[in-house]
C-alpha cells in the first residue's frame, strides 16, 4: 500500500488540528476586522453629529455676537449702543444677553412720550417696521426697553402691555432689533435661546453639558466655550469642546 | 466552509466600509460649505473695511454717492475697480451683472424706505477677491462689492461678497466724517446683516 493510499481514507490527527488551528487564527482576525467595524459604524455617526452640532453652535453664536451691539444708524442717538449702555451682558440664570438693532430701515424717533401702561407708540415713520416684531427704544440717558410690535400702521406701533424701565420723551429712537439671551439648561442639557421681548425659549442645541462665557478685554472681546456631548454615551466618541472667540465689531468703535 | 465564511466577512467589512465612506464624504462637503460660507462673510467684511479705509484717504466725501460718468458707479470710487459691470463669475458661474443688482438693491431699499427718502446707491468698489489676496485665489473665488448711499447724515456701505453656489454674505455699515479731525467714524456695523 503506498502512502497516497493510506491518506485516503481521511485526514490525520496533525493534519486536523492544523487545519483547525488555522481556521482558529483566521477567525479571530476576521472576527477581530468585524468588531473593529461595527464599533467604527456605530462611532462614526456620532461623531459627525457633534462635528455638525459643534458648526451650528460657532454659526449661531459667531453671527449673533458680530452683530451685537449695532445701534441707530441716524439721529441724535446714532452708533454703537455701546455709547449708551452695555449691550453684551451676563444674564442672571448663568447666560448671555445680546441686544442689537436689526437693520438700517426700520429705526424712527417717537413723536409723543410713551408712559408705563401705554401700548400705542406714536413714532415718525413706521413703514419699515413688521408686525410680530421686537424693538428696541432709547433714550439719551441711556434708559432703554425691549418692546413687542403686534401691529403696525404707517405712524404707530402697537405694542405689547408690560412693565418697562422706563418712561421715554418724544425724540427717543426706536428701532427694529433682537434682544436675546443665551444660557444651558443642565437638566434638559440644551441650548436655550429666550427672546426677551416675549419671554419665549427655544432650543438651539441638544446634548451641550456646559458653557462658559469670558470677557475679556474689559468686555470688548467675549470667549465662550461649549461642551458637547453624545446622544447616548459613548466611550469611543469622546465629548468635544469648543471656543466662540469674538471682538464684537460694535464694541470696537467707540 | 472556509470560503463562505472569508465571502461573508468581506461582504460584512465592505458594507460597512461603505457606509463609514458615505459617512466620511457627507462629512466633507458639508465642512467645505462651513468654511465657504465663514471664508465669505470675512470676504464681506472684508470687503466693508477697504471701502471705509478709501473713504478715510478722500479729503472730502462731495463725489461718494452722486452718479458718475457710468450712472450705476459713484463719481468718486474705490480702488477696487473691475474694468466692466458685467464681470466673470471668478468660480465659475454665470456673469454677475452688477447693473441688474444695482437695481435690486435700489428697488429693495426703496420699498422700505418713507417714500422719497431712500437714499440712492452707487458702486464704489468692485472686483474678484483675488486682486486683492492674489496668492489665494484659488481659495478665495470670491467677487466683491461695496455699494454706497449717501443719508445725508451719514454715508452707508454695503459691502457683498458673491460666491459658488449662490453663496453671498453682506456687511453693512454707517460711516460719519468728523467735523473737526476730518477723520471717519464708524458709527455702526453689522457684519452678516
Amino acid at each position: 500500500m503506498s502512502a497516497r493510499d493510506a491518506g485516503a481514507g481521511g485526514f490525520s490527527l496533525v493534519e486536523l488540528l492544523i487545519a483547525m488551528a488555522m481556521m482558529v487564527a483566521f477567525g479571530s482576525v476576521v472576527m477581530a476586522l468585524i468588531i473593529a467595524g461595527q464599533s467604527m459604524a456605530r462611532m462614526q455617526p456620532e461623531a459627525a453629529d457633534l462635528q455638525q452640532r459643534a458648526r451650528i453652535a460657532l454659526q449661531t453664536l459667531g453671527a449673533e455676537l458680530a452683530v451685537a451691539g449695532a445701534g441707530f444708524d441716524r439721529g441724535p442717538l446714532a452708533g454703537s449702543l455701546a455709547r449708551h449702555f452695555p449691550p453684551v451682558v451676563p444674564s442672571s440664570d448663568g447666560g448671555i444677553t445680546l441686544w442689537y438693532i436689526a437693520g438700517r430701515a426700520a429705526q424712527t424717533t417717537l413723536v409723543a412720550p410713551l408712559v408705563q401702561g401705554a401700548t400705542d407708540v406714536f413714532v415718525e415713520s413706521a413703514g419699515a417696521f413688521s408686525s410680530a416684531s421686537t424693538a428696541i427704544v432709547l433714550d439719551s440717558r441711556g434708559c432703554r426697553d425691549v418692546l413687542r410690535i403686534d401691529d403696525v400702521t404707517s405712524t404707530l406701533l402697537q405694542i405689547r402691555a408690560g412693565v418697562r424701565g422706563c418712561d421715554y420723551d418724544a425724540g427717543a429712537a426706536i428701532g427694529q432689533g433682537e434682544v436675546r439671551t443665551y444660557r444651558v439648561d443642565p437638566a434638559t442639557r440644551q441650548l436655550l435661546r429666550r427672546d426677551e421681548a416675549t419671554g419665549t425659549t427655544v432650543p438651539i442645541l441638544d446634548n451641550v453639558a456646559a458653557m462658559t462665557i469670558e470677557y475679556l478685554d474689559g468686555g470688548r472681546r467675549v470667549r465662550m466655550t461649549l461642551r458637547l456631548t453624545t446622544a447616548v454615551s459613548n466611550p469611543l466618541v469622546p465629548s468635544l469642546e469648543i471656543s466662540i472667540d469674538v471682538a464684537p465689531a460694535n464694541l470696537q468703535v467707540l | 466552509m472556509a470560503l463562505l465564511t472569508s465571502l461573508f466577512a468581506t461582504a460584512l467589512l465592505m458594507g460597512l466600509g461603505l457606509s463609514i465612506l458615505l459617512l466620511g464624504s457627507a462629512e466633507t462637503a458639508l465642512a467645505a460649505r462651513d468654511r465657504e460660507s465663514r471664508a465669505l462673510a470675512y470676504a464681506a467684511r472684508a470687503g466693508a473695511n477697504i471701502a471705509t479705509a478709501d473713504l478715510r484717504v478722500l479729503p472730502s466725501w462731495a463725489g461718494v454717492g452722486a452718479p458718475g460718468i457710468v450712472a450705476e458707479v459713484s463719481a468718486t470710487a474705490g480702488q477696487l475697480v473691475d474694468s466692466t459691470l458685467v464681470p466673470a463669475a471668478p468660480w465659475g458661474g454665470p456673469r454677475l451683472d452688477l447693473r441688474a443688482l444695482t437695481a435690486r438693491l435700489q428697488a429693495e431699499s426703496d420699498a422700505v424706505a418713507p417714500s422719497g427718502s431712500a437714499a440712492s446707491w452707487r458702486l464704489f468698489s468692485y472686483g474678484p477677491m483675488a486682486r486683492l489676496v492674489p496668492e489665494s485665489g484659488w481659495q478665495n473665488p470670491f467677487y466683491l462689492v461695496v455699494w454706497v448711499a449717501d443719508e445725508g447724515s451719514n454715508l452707508v456701505t454695503r459691502s457683498v461678497a458673491y460666491g459658488p453656489g449662490d453663496g453671498r454674505s453682506i456687511t453693512e455699515a454707517s460711516l460719519v466724517r468728523e467735523p473737526v479731525t476730518n477723520g471717519v467714524r464708524i458709527l455702526t456695523i453689522r457684519p452678516g446683516s
